[in-house]
Parts: C-alpha cells; sequence; structure tokens
C-alpha cells in the first residue's frame, strides 16, 4: 500500500483527506505542524506528501526550501485561492503540484495519481527511447516528433520544451522551470513572453484548439503541463 | 564695455560744455548781462548730470564751467586771473550750485533705480504667486515659479522636490544639463539655509531650500556668476511662495484622501448590511439540512437523502462563489486593483476558461478564436474571471440545452470577446444598471438562488482597469451579447522564435 503523508493543522479537513485517502486504499499518516510532519517524512519515507502552505509552526515555502532535498517523496502543495504567488514559488522550489482549497475529491486523487505515476517513472529513470501519447511520437534518438506518423517540424527550442514537459507528464511546470531547463537564463519578462509564443507555436503544430487541449494543458499565471489523462 | 561707457561720459561732458560755450560766446557778443552765461553753464551742468551716470562727471563738469567762465568772459579776459574780488565770490557760489544740482540729480537717480528694481521683483513675486493659485498641478506651479524666476535673473534654475512617502527627489531643470550634486540637495535639505558653492572663482553654485512649517520640502539651485542681495531675498521670497503652495497641495491631496477613505468605508458598510442576509439563508438551508439528515437518518430512504444532499452541493457552491466575489471586491477596494500585467495569449486564456466548464452538460458551450496568436498585456487571470463571470450568467439566464458562444475577434488594434447566450435577454431598463453593485435579476429557473449582484461590477471594475469597455447588447433573435474589449500588444502581433 503507498503511504502518504498529511501535513495539516486544520482537524475538520484533515479528517475528511485521511477518509477520502483511506476508503481509496492508501496508508495515512498524519501531522499537525511542520516539525513533526519532517520527523515523519524521513521516518516513514511516504511516496507523496500533502502540504498545508499555512502550517502553525512553519512558513510553508520554508518548509519546502529547507526540507525538499532531504525527503524522495512527491510534495503536493494545498493552497487557498488568493495565494496564487505562493503556488508558484512551492513549485520552483520543488513541489511537484498543487491543489486549490476547495477542491473536489476527484480531482484530489487525480493529482495523488499522477504523483505516484510520476515518482515511478522517476525511479525507473528516462532511458526509454521513444515517447508515445495518443497521435503523438517523440524519437529521442533522432530528435523527432511525429503526430499521426506525419513527422512535424519543431524548431530546437519548441523540441526542448516539449521533452521537457513530456518527461514531467503530469506535472504543472512553471514558466521560471521551463525557462531555466531550455534557454537557461534568468526568467525575465520577455522570456516569459517569447516562452507564450512558443507555446501558442507548439499547440498549433500539435493540432490542439482550446476548446480541447489534448497534449499541453495550460494553467494560466502558473505554468504548463502535458496532458496524462 | 566699461572703455566705451566711458568715452561716451566723456563725450557727453564734453559736447555740453563745448555747446554751452559757444552759446555764452554769442550772448557775450549780442552784450547780454554775465549772468545771463552763469545760468547757461548751470544748465548745462543740470543737462549733463542727468545724461551721464555718475558723481564725479557733475563735479568735473562744474569745475571746468566754472574754470572756462573764468577764462572767457571775466576781466582780464583769456586770462584764469581776476580782477575784483567779487568774481571769487560768484565762482564759489557757481561752483557750489553746480556740485549740489549734480549731487541731487544723481541721487534722485539711484533712488529711481532701486525703485525701478523693487517693482520688478515684485512683479515677479505677483505674477508667480498668481500663477500660483491658477496652478492645480504641482508640475505648473513650479514651471510657473521657474518661468517667473527665469525671465527676471536672466538665468536658468532648478527645482528639486522632495517625492512625498519617498528617498527619491523629483527634479524639475530648465538649466542646461546641470550636474545634480546630490550631496548639497541633501546638505541644504538639512540645514535649511541657503548654501553657497564656489566651483571656480567666477561661478558660484548657490542652494535655496523650500521650507514649510512641517520641514524642507526641497531645494532651488542654480549656478550664476554672483548674486546680489537683492536677487537672494527673491529667490527667498520666491520659496516661501513655493513652499505655500506645496502645503496647499499637500494638505488638498490628504482632503481628497480622507474624502475617498470615507467613500470607502461607506461601501463597505453597504456591502455588508447588504450580503449578511443575502449569506445567512444557505447557509440556514446546508446547517437545517444536515442537521436533519443526522437525525432522521433512520427514516430518510436513498433519494431523498441524495436530494438533499444535492441541495447543500448547490447552496455550498453559491456560497463559496459569492464570498469569491465578496473578496474580489473588497481586494479591489483596498488596493485600487494591483493587477499583474503580462504578455498574455488569448487561447490560454479561453482554454482556461473553457476547462472550468468541463462539468457543465445543460448547455453546449461554443467556442470561436482566430486563427493567429494574439498578444496583449494583462491579467490573465483576472480575465479569465470575467470570461467565467459572464459564462456563468449566460448559464444562468438561458434554457437548459441553448447554445452560448464565445466570440473572440480581432479588429485592427483591439482584441474583443463576445459573449452570446439564446435566453431571455434584458428591457433597456436592465441594461443600464446590469453593472450596477448589488443589482441582480431573479433566474426563472426557481431552482436557482438569486445572486448578490456583484459578479458584473467585478467585470466592469476588471475590464476598466485594463483600459477596456465593457458593454451589454441585445443578440438577435433573442437573449443578450456582453462584449468587452482590449488593446492588442502593438507591433508583436506575430511573433515566432526560431533559433
Amino acid at each position: 500500500m503507498k503511504k502518504i503523508l498529511i501535513i495539516e493543522d486544520d482537524r475538520l479537513i484533515k479528517q475528511f483527506l485521511i477518509t477520502l485517502l483511506e476508503t481509496s486504499e492508501y496508508e495515512v499518516i498524519e501531522a499537525n505542524d511542520g516539525t513533526s510532519g519532517y520527523q515523519l517524512a524521513m521516518s516513514h519515507n511516504p511516496e507523496i506528501i500533502l502540504l498545508d502552505l499555512g502550517l502553525p509552526d512553519y512558513d510553508g515555502i520554508e518548509w519546502i526550501k529547507q526540507y525538499r532535498h532531504l525527503i524522495d517523496a512527491s510534495i503536493i502543495v494545498v493552497t487557498a485561492k488568493d495565494e496564487h504567488a505562493q503556488k508558484v514559488k512551492a513549485l520552483d522550489l520543488g513541489a511537484d503540484d498543487y491543489l486549490t482549497k476547495p477542491f473536489n475529491p476527484a480531482e484530489l486523487l487525480a493529482r495523488v495519481r499522477v504523483a505516484l505515476r510520476h515518482q515511478q517513472s522517476k525511479k525507473v529513470g528516462l532511458t526509454q527511447q521513444e515517447f508515445k501519447y495518443k497521435e503523438l511520437t517523440i524519437n529521442f534518438v533522432q530528435n523527432r516528433v511525429y503526430l499521426n506518423n506525419v513527422e512535424i517540424h519543431t524548431t530546437p527550442i519548441e523540441y526542448q520544451v516539449l521533452t521537457y514537459l513530456v518527461k514531467n507528464q503530469g506535472r504543472v511546470c512553471t514558466s521560471t522551470m521551463i525557462i531555466k531547463a531550455t534557454w537557461g537564463s534568468s526568467c525575465n519578462e520577455s522570456d516569459a513572453q517569447n516562452l507564450r509564443v512558443v507555446m501558442a507555436n507548439l499547440r498549433r503544430k500539435l493540432k490542439q484548439t482550446p476548446t480541447s487541449p489534448t497534449y499541453i494543458v495550460t494553467h494560466v499565471g502558473v505554468g504548463y503541463r502535458f496532458n496524462d489523462e | 564695455m566699461k572703455k566705451e561707457i566711458l568715452m561716451k561720459n566723456c563725450g557727453y561732458v564734453f559736447v555740453g560744455l563745448l555747446f554751452a560755450t559757444l552759446f555764452s560766446l554769442w550772448l557775450d557778443q549780442i552784450k547780454f548781462p554775465e549772468a545771463t552765461i552763469i545760468l547757461t553753464y548751470l544748465l548745462t551742468v543740470f543737462v549733463i548730470t542727468i545724461l551721464v551716470d555718475g558723481f564725479l562727471y557733475g563735479f568735473f563738469s562744474s569745475i571746468v564751467a566754472v574754470g572756462l567762465f573764468n577764462f572767457l568772459f571775466t576781466e582780464p579776459r583769456y586770462s584764469l586771473n581776476v580782477d575784483s574780488f567779487d568774481y571769487w565770490y560768484t565762482f564759489a557760489i557757481m561752483l557750489l550750485v553746480s556740485i549740489v544740482t549734480s549731487v541731487i540729480i544723481q541721487k534722485l537717480r539711484k533712488e529711481t533705480k532701486i525703485a525701478d528694481e523693487k517693482e520688478a521683483r515684485i512683479k515677479v513675486l505677483i505674477e508667480i504667486s498668481r500663477d500660483f493659485f491658477q496652478a492645480i498641478r504641482l508640475e505648473d506651479a513650479v514651471k510657473a515659479m521657474e518661468n517667473g524666476l527665469e525671465t527676471y535673473l536672466n538665468h536658468g534654475i532648478n527645482i528639486s522636490l522632495k517625492e512625498s512617502d519617498q528617498q527619491d527627489f523629483k527634479h524639475y531643470l530648465t538649466m542646461n544639463n546641470p550636474s545634480i550634486n546630490m550631496h548639497k540637495i541633501e546638505q541644504c535639505m538639512q540645514q535649511a539655509d541657503m548654501i553657497q558653492d564656489n566651483e571656480t572663482a567666477s561661478i558660484t553654485n548657490y542652494y535655496f531650500p523650500i521650507k514649510s512649517k512641517t520641514g524642507s520640502l526641497g531645494v532651488l539651485w542654480l549656478t550664476h556668476e554672483g548674486l546680489i542681495k537683492n536677487d537672494v531675498e527673491l529667490i527667498e521670497a520666491c520659496c516661501g511662495q513655493l513652499a505655500l503652495a506645496l502645503d496647499r497641495q499637500y494638505w488638498i491631496n490628504k482632503q481628497h484622501e480622507s474624502m475617498m477613505e470615507i467613500e470607502k468605508e461607506k461601501l463597505r458598510v453597504q456591502l455588508l448590511s447588504g450580503i449578511s442576509h443575502d449569506l445567512r439563508t444557505p447557509l440556514s438551508t446546508i446547517i437545517g439540512t444536515v442537521q436533519t439528515i443526522i437525525d432522521n437518518r433512520a427514516h430518510i430512504n436513498d433519494e431523498l437523502l441524495t436530494n438533499l444532499l444535492e441541495n447543500v452541493t448547490n447552496d455550498s457552491k453559491w456560497l463559496l462563489d459569492s464570498v469569491e466575489n465578496i473578496l474580489s471586491l473588497m481586494r479591489f477596494q483596498e488596493s485600487n486593483l494591483l493587477l499583474d500585467i503580462q504578455p498574455s495569449i488569448v487561447e490560454e486564456i479561453v482554454e482556461e476558461t473553457i476547462s472550468l466548464f468541463a462539468t457543465i452538460k445543460t448547455h453546449f458551450i461554443k467556442v470561436s478564436i482566430p486563427e493567429e496568436t494574439i498578444l496583449f498585456d494583462a491579467d490573465s487571470r483576472m480575465i479569465v474571471k470575467v470570461l467565467v463571470n459572464l459564462l456563468q450568467n449566460a448559464i444562468k439566464f438561458s434554457p437548459v440545452g441553448s447554445t452560448i458562444q464565445l466570440n473572440i475577434i480581432k479588429k485592427k488594434k483591439n482584441i474583443i470577446f463576445e459573449v452570446v447566450d439564446e435566453g431571455i435577454g434584458l428591457s433597456d431598463h436592465e441594461k443600464l444598471r446590469v453593472f450596477d453593485q448589488f443589482y441582480s435579476i431573479k433566474p426563472k429557473n426557481k431552482q436557482q438562488r438569486q445572486g448578490l449582484g456583484l459578479g458584473l461590477s467585478i467585470c466592469k471594475a476588471i475590464i476598466e482597469a485594463h483600459q477596456g469597455f465593457i458593454r451589454v447588447l441585445d443578440n438577435q433573435p433573442t437573449g443578450s451579447k456582453f462584449v468587452f474589449s482590449l488593446k492588442v500588444k502593438e507591433d508583436d502581433d506575430e511573433k515566432n522564435i526560431d533559433h
């Protein structure tokens, strides 16, 4: 059974989370604050941590900054709606995903499944030579992209962005993360704009429309995610 | 320059005396009495002192006039000797009279000059203070003062004012490329007294503080060959005027702020009293329903239970939406709507909006969007909020199974968003009021709760903060069309990156 650690100080929402996760057959451990949360993470080695950003003893962002590199687990941060900047910061610091309160149960379970899958592929390592999702095929050896078995031309930047998203399939990548991983500069406004244009071109080449984002899903103001549904 | 003036003055003296002598010779010829000749010379000295600036010329002319009179017109002629002792008396009187008149005239001249200067200064001050009271903006007041002083001093001046609540100075410069010495300006601010700083032997930097009762507000500074006391006094007086004008501006702003504060407070009270009732109703439903379920679990069949729980879910969602809207509204009022403006892409905004309606099965949302990539500067999340609000309204007020269109049209430099429904539409009266706060229309569908009337007023606030506009029109044959328009990012309409 997969282990999930919940770090949350609100008793009621924690009870709801525990009920939901246990009925979905996960093993749940819980902590009320950041310090005991860290200790439990070290002693129980859970697969996933659900971290509330507003803890009594820690600012959630600080917690991630301090412990991210010590913990193997995927971290899913839980934020209130108006803590938008915090959400982006948490992702930049290495959180794997986020949930916005109030969220519905199905959404939470979906996020958990994605995180587990992502962890699996991280353990195996991306040694595969080819990636396939729906009509899209990427050949990592030849650096080629096919849609419906027809090659589509991508610029080197577009290719890099696409493969970065694919390698993080299911995970929301912030603009800063993508820019740093692809053209490697510190992220300024013109980079952000360039990234948006790259994304627009990619979407067009992948023939996806705003009403059915088949491959790349936009999280406005946060970043992009390669679809995994 | 000085030599020329000297030559000119000497010329006046020479011509004057020559003319007087020739005239006197003629008078002597036709046997006029000596007294006339004396008066002629006195008159000449008088005229010379009026024409020529400088006491010495008058004095010199007096002596020469007496000498000439002695030499040419007293016995024995053509010698400086005199026969009669009477003449010495005449000479003395003549000399005395001419010297005294020249001194008096000189003094008069000087006083007239001082009076003229004074008048000019007063004129400058009057003009400046008149302009101050006409000036509405601070910049205008400063400009007026700079112009006034510039004309008077014939020299550019600079004014550096401390920005309120900030450490920085704002510079108003009229001199050509002056080097700003911040250290001296700060020093002058602190000392609140005039500072002179000799850059070279002839050029001096002057710093005048602009001080009000609350402390130094800024510094007026200029580079000049040398200011005389009167100039310094005038500049100080002007600084005083400017300080008064600044103080006045400050209090006007303060008053404006407190008025705004009162307005905000009023709105807040109105908001709270307006919504507290509306929030209680769904809360009562939720609490009552859940309590009923807990108390009577055994007597409630599954169908009824599902029904009741669905009501709870609906009311909770309504509460969530309302609270979101209330919070947005309060945040806008608090911070005058701080936007996170970024280059944004239309299709991403549409994608996010549509994804939020993925679970809606009652209505069909049809999207039409241009092929090209449209970039525009906006707070994407806010625009998503507007679209979500408009679509939610459209769903609420149109029959199940109908189509709602979301059209995006690019027209020249504008991008236009349209949300079109096939619902009941709005009367002209409703159209006028639909963007007002707390104005809401009861949905025909009795299942739904009436809104708080905040959604569209928030949309309007967001769009207007983006310098756009939002309208409501009729849709043919039935329904409404909400339209808002934003500016496309200039010169970046189409951009591709290829490396």
